[in-house]
């Protein structure tokens, strides 16, 4: 049985939770809510995605995005990079690059197919307040540059992949030749359980991030929850302050005008009360 | 001189009394988290995550119930003003 086919049953087996984040790392957004069946096809629909994409050409995207990548990335790894990535100044990006980074979001492109149009579908498939979004930042991080560095920030460095894991590792035959043969093979062992300590750390701190963005992800929710409850209650409050200032304000048009003095003793309180009552006489509310 | 009207003078004293009420609760309460979040360094801590915890929220998600406090807000303004004719 070949590692694809162990991949797949592995991935049908899943349960949902571990699906989402799979295809998180795979660049997907995928929604909790959504059925498991629904979560393995767009998981096994990517995973095809990915196999039909050339490396290369996902490498172009990082480079010209300016992501951290090593030269030897893989698939997957890439891809979640690439996911993350929303710029779309697409004249420096390769052709190949550009048909991978169309199709990666989700859009339909083909080898050979004009540029334009896949810059066009790209700038379509943007939503309105991710454009906002960006311009805004640009022109923020323009201004910001400039007064920082006093220019517009638009000259860059060449780009440089990340270090490779592997690269000057001397091997054990260079370890015997500085060493001698015991020295050689300790400090090759002492390599060997470096590398071991170093990737279950790696893995530890992998666990404690997932753990800490679960824990962040769960204290949003509760502000989320405390902040509608908040503005339920300010709601209520208003409800409540309108229906009386309603009641206040009808009471005001409605309520008996002073009692009647006797005509032939002040005429002046007579020429008074024949004006009807006028809402506008009224006390304000506070006073 | 005005003749006493015990209407009025009952909102006038709910309006005292509630605004009052309103404030000083707040106020405690904005007293009390402030003291806990000086209290010590961890709770320090605690408070500045806060901060950026609120600062991340995204207003759209309430865009409907803002809205709504909005319209309440200047139907209450309105209905105040209308007592002045």
């Amino acid at each position: 049985m070949d590692n694809g086919t162990k991949k797949t049953q592995a991935i049908s087996e899943l349960p949902a939770d571990e699906l989402v984040r799979y295809g998180s790392e795979l660049g997907l957004e995928l929604n909790p809510e959504m059925g498991r069946g629904e979560l393995l096809r767009l998981v096994r629909e990517r995973q095809e995605l990915l196999l039909e994409l050339d490396r290369e050409a996902m490498l172009d995207i990082a480079v010209w995005a300016r992501h951290p990548v090593r030269k030897s990335a893989g698939k997957e790894e890439l891809a979640r990079h690439i996911a993350t990535i929303k710029k779309m100044e697409v004249q420096t990006l390769g052709d190949r690059g550009l048909v991978a980074l169309a199709r990666l979001r989700g859009l339909v492109a083909r080898d050979g197919e004009p540029r334009n149009v896949i810059e066009a579908r790209l700038r379509d498939a943007e939503c309105f307040w991710d454009r906002v979004r960006r311009q805004r930042r640009k022109l923020v991080g323009s201004l910001i540059t400039k007064a920082i560095t006093g220019s517009t920030g638009e000259e860059s460095e060449a780009y440089r992949f990340l270090p490779e894991e592997a690269a000057g590792v001397p091997s054990l035959k260079e370890h015997i030749a500085e060493e001698g043969v015991v020295g050689g093979i300790a400090r090759k062992l002492r390599g060997v359980a470096d590398d071991y300590v170093r990737e279950k750390l790696d893995e530890i701190e992998a666990r404690i991030d997932r753990k800490l963005d679960e824990i962040d992800q769960r204290l949003a929710e509760w502000r989320d929850r405390e902040m509608a409850n908040r503005l339920k209650i300010i709601k209520i409050t208003l409800v409540a302050s309108v229906i009386v200032a309603l009641l206040s304000l009808i009471y005001t048009y409605l309520r008996p005008g002073p009692s009647r003095p006797d005509p032939a003793s002040q005429p002046a309180a007579e020429a008074e009360w024949s004006s009807p009552p006028r809402a506008c006489e009224a006390p304000p509310l506070w006073v | 001189m005005d003749e006493f009207d015990l209407f009025v003078w009952f909102r006038w004293l709910l309006a005292t009394v509630c605004t009052v009420y309103a404030v000083v609760v707040t106020g405690r309460s904005l007293w009390g988290w402030l003291t806990y979040f000086g209290s010590s360094r961890q709770t320090a801590i605690l408070g500045r995550y806060t901060l950026v915890l609120l600062l991340r929220m995204r207003s759209a998600r309430f865009a409907g119930e803002l809205l709504q406090i909005a319209v309440l807000s200047a139907m209450l303004l309105a209905l105040v003003c209308m007592h002045h004719g």
